[in-house]
């Protein structure tokens, strides 16, 4: 911000060299900021009418200034302030207003804040205070629809796992396409690096994603999003997919403040009423079907590894107690009658159960303030959510602190500290594979307890153990021993001294240091079905069965046994990150013969990030035994020879050292022009002197129409316009490393553990052409104030051209590679945004203010030479395709039930088929007989924001929209279903008898001859899973936000002690207003893939704000 | 003007300086990898030198080794149909093929890899120099990977390309041969021919058999030991058609008393009849006979060891009429299971039902790698030995019938046959005349009436059909099938023999009894490889040819 003051105040000074006149009177007066009664240095006073009669003020905020007879008003302008307009009179004072919605404002990159009259950039401004959604303790969230051309779908509404956020679509089609996140000036790092598609995947470590979940909202001032090249080209080789600055809170000098801000938020547990699960009788009557088509029966389903009702059944009859002298169930028609009816009337409601109303709070108290000499801002919150479901307990605390300190007039010193410490806990997740040949993604163990409840059969009694891996099972006992437990503890602390020799040229220097230390705790405790698992040999049968025993194959001739016979595991991964940054740089401003404004920065930087990981899988400790490790030495001899290892380390190091060095012309304010030139080295490409190096760089300019003279006569029916281009070149690291050979260790396999050796191998060979992903952007964009500024409009349009993208190629392989990754491909995207905010009504109490925004991104892949499997491109996550999106999804054609209700679909091969594709497939000629679906990122997104205020009451309506993806329905139908599974309602409507298959597309459930039959019927009904009938819109119109708040008049404050006192009530993810009928009730925005995935809640927040 | 100039040259000397301080800071590596800058490091990228996927399959179902038994017979998949007909093979599965070839140029990049080290190691300027190599102490490494570049590249030439000869292979196309390791993306290449593969392998043999130890190795047998290294080269030159040289290295691998270090059949007469035990002992490394063990992504030893894949099998039919259980020239004059099962200490497994008939061989076992053990998701997995002193005592056999060394090739004959009959069954020893006596009196093997005995036309001389040399080598090559059977290397034999194989379907034999072969011959003739059949030589991956390499020549 003092950059940015100084400049202004030379620019003004050599503009007010030109006061000269007459018969003119004096005026003297002082600015002040309205909001805090402190003088405003640097606000530039002119008389209305005459741009070329003004003055500054002063440090004390005092101006003087001699004006004609003739003038009558004033205008006074301050960078972030409303103009003001006071009539002419000898002695003025003026108040300033924040200017909520800027046009006007500084730009902060992160690096420098320029005025935004010289900001050739497009940028997006989003104040914290209007874009927080109260009760989301995840900032990143909020930015939902807040900001043109940046996208953000909350593929998991866990805590700390961040949205899948895009800015201007994907710019890359391997790297994750993930903006980069700068806080105060210096980059934030995630942990671990989790892909985005992997931000789906419900895996424990999606947990660690968020690189700013350390960060409590109420800390923060603003985010300025940086889009185009000319905005990003400062960050050079990492900024291709955009910039999120992020700016916290700093004290005001003169005021002194104590707030207390504290949500308190209520979940809504989801209800069966909104999607089409079948209750307990309907799914009944499909058991029976089972039964009738030779399932269920007793021989089955009594030793089946997975079982519910009917497998509980058949156990009953056979367990006799001796006390009583009974048979668990009477091996009866009537007793068999009589258990059965009462499943068919249970109807358990599993959400209810599995879920809760508790209330989440959050606490935040901030102190500020400062005088002339140093300004602070220190704040503290505590955030409690006791969950929204079993096992899902969040506790954090953070801590903050922003000291600015005026050592002399030419040197400033700004301290900044972070921390936080968050606990957590997950139900107990394993990572879910995907089975490439039958095309089906699993998820052992899975205990979710979302996808439980919409997966698991109502009739289930929930306080009965049924089956489950061979053992017993049931879902809350299994919550109760099996569940993750998270610690994150984030810390920041960084230092800047800024040092100004003389009036032009400021140097300054940061240095910040950064670490987070993670630590994953998976208890699987003794009774816990998963421990159980690796013992279970009840029967001969299940002994021979159970795949988590061990067969020793020293003694071939002896039965499986286990290697855990007591206690559980103690799985536990840990991720350490520290990093430290420093930068130098220098900034010169000048203003030259009054009209040539010149403002050049440069600098270096340096930066190093250490990541370091270890895992460890304790086997056999007993939990309920006083906690002592009881493991068995089988467990070291099946692991060596499984190859797994027990445990494992890794260490990551990041460095990078670049030079920039930005330029601005500006003429009178008029016409800029801009150029930046980056050149950066990261080691992340491999040990190769060559490849690491590469520059960036931008040109741009811009035209302020409104400044010129012929503009004023239309001024203030046209109050602001503004036109800018940018072209540029940015990079981003590619996602190989191997410009020179990787070579890593590993324990090549051998069964005898005595024929073990360690070995290295080529994980890379070396690609001496490696080089940065590259992307030229060209952005012309236009703001535009109308009607004093009541409408304003800012709107872009850019063109991308990706290249240099890292891209799978065939080659000989003669080099030991036959496919390779390199730099051979290429996209293309373009795009519009659009905001736009009137000011419908301005009355002295009443206010409506809209705000509406709007962007499409489109882009295609120009040049990939790869072969995709099928399944790549059928699966729910998309792919790559050259001529497509670079999120493409595929499917099969569905051709209708055939005669026996078994779904056929074309295959691969272009043949109408049963059973017969193949998910490996990479043939391109066979690829074309896929249907292409469309892309599963949305092109469409933005928002409709209505802002009501009335006195001290504001009405909030938010409404956030997405179009244009389409989405994968979840995978339900399979060739053989057990006791277990539940059903959507779409079942109802199957194929039950022939002749049904005119009538519906919903396939047969198989009976056990027609499995026997065909061994391949999964393929057909993952096929189907896959097919073009499996295909939902993934649009949706959201109503985001409703809030009502209510500031209280000064006056009662005061009388209560406070000088502020707020509340607000809020309603967040209330419904969609407009979905695709298809997803029955499945939200669009969310991948329901099981480990620690939940949706987002509709959740109601009680906001109470009280400063002192 | 000189201030200025001054500055320059400070402004670019600062400038100069930091870069290499920057280079310096971001020579770092990224993350665990690791440099070769030492000799444990070389030797460690050298167990990485050796192939994974194999061979084994292909050349199995490519080979006369299996029949169809049937074409409705749903035991089949579009691979294993696609060896059998010997179409170009463009089904992706661990033992496709393409994954060969790639994994073999793996080998080869690893083994070059470890050869750069050496070369910067030892302090050698542009190429190796074997003698500053051996000045510094990496002369047994430098060995190691020049075998493995040589036996992988010699794999890919006898797979790929027409089987050598004297007379054509200065022109037939060659495979790539690679003397140093890829740097740039997608580089072009030559095929070359398969003459100069063979000079090259030769070359780096040579350089190999002079400095091989098996000194550093922890688990030699998974290495190049000087053993194994000899059995190659034994290997190569009978295939190169240098006899004295294979003979001299068969010797050098077996030593003075060949009996002791073959495998030993008898003491697997007594273990436990069980194809775990049986096949998980074939391949301990403990053997003599197990010269150098090799790992592969493969379920080879489920196909082959159990009723398999039931369409295109090893048979009852063809092992009766043909390989093990078949009449031989060790005595018994009848052949089938009733009287040929008692035979071997260690007699093949028959398994048959209505659409299975398969005599299989618990050799090559079947086992699995978990790459996730609680998911149960992992690899199908095998051990085989690449070499073996079984296969190395047959293979000097056959370079002394060649040198006409008629007497010292029916011992080595004899040496390997009792080894592996009972001496119940084998109670004399074979001479060249009785050998010669039992071959003429066999007829010449036809799609209708098969017999052990096939026409061989290889391109070096073998004398007239009937001739002492023709008979010894049927009876080299009968023994050497037997051996090889469910091994993978009888297609080696087909390919240098120019024997050509006859594609025939065969139907069950509703007369057949309990020890009878359970299928007869359906239709006589579907497909013939001829002896100089383009297909013998397999077509280079579609991959491959898409991205620029020349494909082989078909009809």
């Amino acid at each position: 911000m003092r950059i940015v003051k100084y400049i202004l105040i030379f620019f003004v000074l050599f503009v007010s060299l030109s006061i000269a006149s007459a018969q003119n009177r004096q005026v003297t007066g002082t600015v002040y900021f309205a909001a805090d009664k402190t003088p405003v240095t640097g606000a530039y006073v002119q008389v209305e009418g005459s741009s070329n009669i003004g003055t500054t003020t002063n440090l004390d905020g005092q101006f003087q200034l001699s004006v004609p007879q003739s003038a009558k008003y004033l205008i006074v302008t301050f960078l972030g302030s409303k103009d003001a307009r006071v009539a002419v009179a000898s002695k003025v004072e003026v108040y300033l207003e924040d200017d909520a919605e800027m046009l006007e404002g500084a730009v902060v990159n992160g690096m420098q804040t320029v005025d935004r009259r010289m900001n050739t950039g497009s940028v997006v401004k989003v104040k914290a205070e209007e874009a927080n959604i109260s009760g989301m303790a995840d900032i990143s969230r909020s930015l939902e629809g807040r900001a043109a051309g940046v996208s953000v779908q909350n593929v998991s509404g866990t805590f700390g796992t961040a949205p899948k956020i895009r800015v201007r679509g994907a710019t890359s089609i391997y790297g994750s396409s993930k903006p980069l996140w700068v806080v105060d000036g210096v980059i934030m790092e995630d942990v671990m690096n989790v892909s985005a598609d992997d931000l789906s995947s419900g895996n424990a470590n999606t947990l660690i994603s968020s690189a700013i979940a350390g960060l409590n909202s109420d800390d923060i001032e603003s985010f300025d999003i940086l889009k185009d090249g000319s905005a990003t080209s400062i960050y050079g080789a990492r900024a291709m997919a955009g910039v999120i600055v992020v700016t916290t809170k700093r004290g005001k000098a003169g005021q002194s403040r104590l707030s207390y801000t504290g949500e308190y938020t209520y979940r809504l547990k989801p209800s069966y009423d909104t999607f089409n699960i079948m209750n307990s009788q309907d799914q009944m009557a499909i058991y029976q079907e089972l039964e009738q088509k030779g399932y269920l029966n007793y021989a089955e389903t009594a030793n089946a590894s997975n079982s519910g009702i009917y497998g509980k059944m058949y156990q009953l009859i056979t367990e006799y107690d001796a006390t009583s002298g009974k048979f668990g169930l009477a091996n009866t028609q009537e007793a068999r009658n009589a258990y059965l009816r009462a499943a068919e009337f249970r109807n358990t409601d599993w959400f209810d159960l599995l879920f809760t109303n508790a209330i989440q709070h959050n606490h935040s108290v901030s102190a500020s303030g400062g005088s002339e000499k140093g300004t602070y801002y220190a704040s503290l919150s505590v955030l409690e959510d006791p969950g929204w479901s079993l096992q899902s307990r969040v506790n954090r605390y953070t801590g903050n602190m922003n000291i600015n300190h005026k050592i002399s007039d030419k040197l400033t010193a700004n301290l900044i500290s972070n921390a936080s410490y968050r606990k957590q806990r997950a139900p107990g997740t394993i990572n879910s594979e995907a089975d490439v040949v039958s095309g089906e993604v699993k998820r052992d163990f899975d205990i979710n307890p979302y996808s439980y409840a919409l997966n698991t059969s109502r009739a289930l009694d929930p306080d009965v153990f049924y089956t489950r891996n061979y053992s017993k099972f049931n879902i809350k006992h299994e919550l109760d021993n099996n569940y993750i437990d998270l610690a994150v503890a984030d810390f920041r602390i960084q230092g800047e001294l800024r040092f100004k020799p003389i009036k032009e040229l400021e140097i300054s220097a940061l240095a910040a240091y950064k670490a987070i230390t993670t630590s994953t705790e998976h208890y699987i405790r003794d009774e816990a079905n998963q421990a159980l698992a690796y013992r279970e040999m009840s029967t001969a049968a299940i002994r021979d069965a159970n795949p988590f025993l061990y067969k020793d194959p020293d003694h071939p001739y002896q039965k499986k046994i286990t290697v855990m016979p007591d206690g559980g595991i103690y799985d536990r991964s840990d991720y350490v990150m520290n990093g430290w940054d420093i930068r130098a740089t220098a900034q010169y401003n000048k203003t030259f013969n009054r009209d040539h404004i010149v403002s050049l920065f440069g600098g270096t930087e340096v930066n190093n990030l250490d990541r370091h990981g270890s895992t460890f899988r304790g086997w056999g400790m007993q939990y309920g035994f006083g906690e002592i490790a009881n493991y068995n030495y089988l467990v070291f001899k099946k692991g060596a020879e499984d190859n797994s290892q027990y445990y494992t380390l890794e260490n990551k190091c990041d460095r990078a050292a670049a030079f920039f060095a930005n330029g601005t012309y500006s003429y009178k304010g008029k016409y800029t022009l801009n150029g930046t030139y980056r050149y950066e080295g990261s080691n992340q490409l491999g040990k190769s002197r060559t490849a690491r190096w590469m520059p960036t760089w931008n040109v741009s300019g811009s035209w302020n129409a409104h400044e010129e003279e012929f503009m004023k006569s239309v001024y203030p029916t046209v109050a602001h316009f503004t036109l800018k281009a940018s072209y540029s070149l940015t990079g981003d690291r590619p996602n190989v490393s191997n410009a020179a050979a990787v070579i890593k260790a590993n324990n090549p396999w051998r069964p005898f553990s005595s024929d073990k050796e360690s070995a290295l191998y080529l994980d890379d060979i070396a690609n001496y052409d490696l080089s940065y992903e590259k992307k030229h952007e060209l952005n012309i964009g236009t703001e535009i104030g109308l009607f004093d500024n009541r409408v304003n409009f800012v709107a872009d349009v850019y063109q991308r051209n990706n290249f240099d993208l890292i891209g799978p190629i065939t080659t000989q392989g003669i080099g030991g590679f036959r496919e390779k990754l390199g730099n051979v491909a290429a996209m293309k995207s373009h795009g519009y945004e659009i905001s736009l905010t009137t000011k419908n009504i301005e009355g002295k109490k009443f206010t409506w203010t809209t705000n509406f925004i709007y962007s499409h991104s489109k882009n295609t892949v120009t040049d990939l030479k790869s072969k995709r499997r099928v399944f790549d491109l059928i699966a729910g996550s998309g792919f790559a395709l050259e001529g497509y999106p670079v999120r493409s999804l595929f499917s099969y054609k569905f051709d209708g039930l055939n005669e026996e209700g078994l779904p056929t679909v074309i295959s691969e091969q272009g043949v109408k088929t049963v059973t017969d594709v193949y998910f490996q497939e990479r043939d391109p000629e066979c690829i074309k007989n896929l249907e292409y679906s469309g892309s599963v990122d949305p092109t469409d997104v933005g928002s409709l924001g209505n802002v009501f205020s009335y006195g001290g009451f504001k009405l909030n309506v938010y409404i956030t929209y997405s179009f244009g993806n389409v989405i994968r329905l979840d995978p339900v139908f399979r060739s053989s279903y057990d006791d277990l599974d539940s059903m959507p309602r779409e079942f109802k409507n199957r194929w039950m008898v022939p002749g049904d298959e005119t009538k519906t597309d919903v396939p047969v459930i198989a009976s056990s001859w027609q499995n026997y039959q065909n061994k391949q019927l999964s393929y057909a009904y993952n096929a189907y899973n896959y097919s073009t009938a499996r295909i939902a819109k993934g649009d949706f119109v959201r109503l985001k936000e409703v809030s009502l708040s209510y500031d209280f008049p000064g006056k009662v404050a005061k009388k209560l002690g406070m000088n502020t006192l707020g509340m607000k009530v809020q309603a967040t993810n209330l419904f969609l207003l407009y979905a695709d009928s298809k997803l029955n009730g499945q939200d669009p925005e969310f991948f329901n893939t099981g480990g620690v995935a939940v949706p987002l809640a509709k959740q109601f927040t009680f906001t109470l704000r009280i400063g002192l | 003007m000189k201030m200025n100039k001054v500055k320059n040259i400070a402004v670019l000397l600062a400038a100069a300086l930091l870069t290499m301080a920057c280079n310096k800071f971001l020579d770092k590596m990224p993350d665990n990898r690791t440099e070769i800058d030492n000799q444990d490091k070389i030797r460690a990228l050298l167990v990485s030198a050796y192939n994974s996927n194999t061979y084994l399959k292909f050349s199995e179902y490519m080979s006369d080794n299996v029949d169809n038994i049937g074409d409705d017979n749903p035991g089949t998949n579009r691979f294993v149909e696609q060896c059998y007909h010997w179409e170009e093979i463009t089904e992706i599965t661990n033992d496709c093929p393409t994954y060969f070839w790639s994994d073999s140029y793996l080998a080869i990049a690893h083994a070059n890899q470890a050869l750069l080290a050496i070369q910067e190691l030892s302090g050698c300027e542009n190429e190796l120099d074997p003698d500053a190599v051996e000045a510094a102490g990496l002369a047994p490494e430098m060995a190691e990977a020049l075998l493995c570049r040589a036996y992988a590249h010699f794999m890919l030439v006898n797979f790929f390309c027409q089987n050598y000869n004297a007379e054509t292979s200065d022109k037939d196309l060659g495979v790539p041969y690679m003397k140093g390791i890829e740097t740039h993306l997608n580089p072009q290449y030559e095929r070359g021919t398969v003459a100069g593969v063979y000079k090259n392998i030769e070359e780096d043999l040579e350089i190999a058999l002079k400095y091989v130890s098996e000194s550093y190795y922890k688990i030699p047998k998974y290495h190049f030991n000087v053993r194994a290294a000899y059995a190659f080269a034994a290997r190569f030159y009978l295939f190169y058609e240098k006899w004295d040289k294979a003979e001299a290295c068969a010797t050098r691998c077996l030593g003075s008393n060949p009996s002791q270090v073959l495998r030993n059949w008898q003491a697997r007469s007594s273990m436990a009849h069980n194809m775990d035990v049986l096949s998980n002992d074939f391949i301990l490394s403990k053997y003599d006979a197990n010269l150098m063990l090799m790992t592969a992504f493969t379920n080879f030893g489920y196909e082959f060891g159990n009723p398999g894949l039931s369409k295109f099998s090893h048979n009852s039919f063809l092992s009766f009429t043909e390989v093990s259980y078949a009449k031989n020239v060790w005595g018994n004059t009848q052949s089938g299971w009733r009287n040929v099962s008692t035979w071997y200490w260690d007699p093949p497994v028959w398994y048959n039902g209505s659409t299975f008939d398969q005599i299989a061989f618990w050799k090559i076992p079947y086992l699995f790698e978990y790459t996730d053990p609680v998911n149960g998701i992992g690899y199908h997995r095998a051990v085989f030995p690449a070499f073996t002193t079984d296969e190395t005592l047959l293979t000097r056999a056959e370079a002394r019938v060649m040198q006409r060394k008629f007497d010292e090739a029916a011992a080595d004959l004899n040496i390997w046959a009792h080894n592996i009959i009972k001496p119940t069954y084998f109670t004399g020893d074979l001479t060249p005349e009785s050998i010669k006596a039992f071959y003429t009196a066999v007829n010449y093997w036809t799609p209708d009436v098969p017999t052990i005995k096939k026409h061989l036309n290889p391109a070096f001389f073998i004398g007239a059909e009937g001739e002492m040399m023709e008979s010894m080598l049927q009876c080299v090559l009968g023994f050497k099938r037997i051996d090889h059977v469910a091994q993978g290397l009888r297609w080696l034999d087909i390919k240098r023999y120019g024997i050509e194989i006859t594609r025939r379907t065969l139907q069950p034999d509703p007369a057949a009894g309990q020890y009878d072969a359970a299928f007869k011959i359906l239709d006589g003739q579907v497909d013939i490889l001829t002896k100089d059949d383009l297909r013998r030589a397999l077509q280079i991956p579609q991959d491959v040819v898409s991205a620029g390499l020349e494909p082989n020549p078909r009809n």
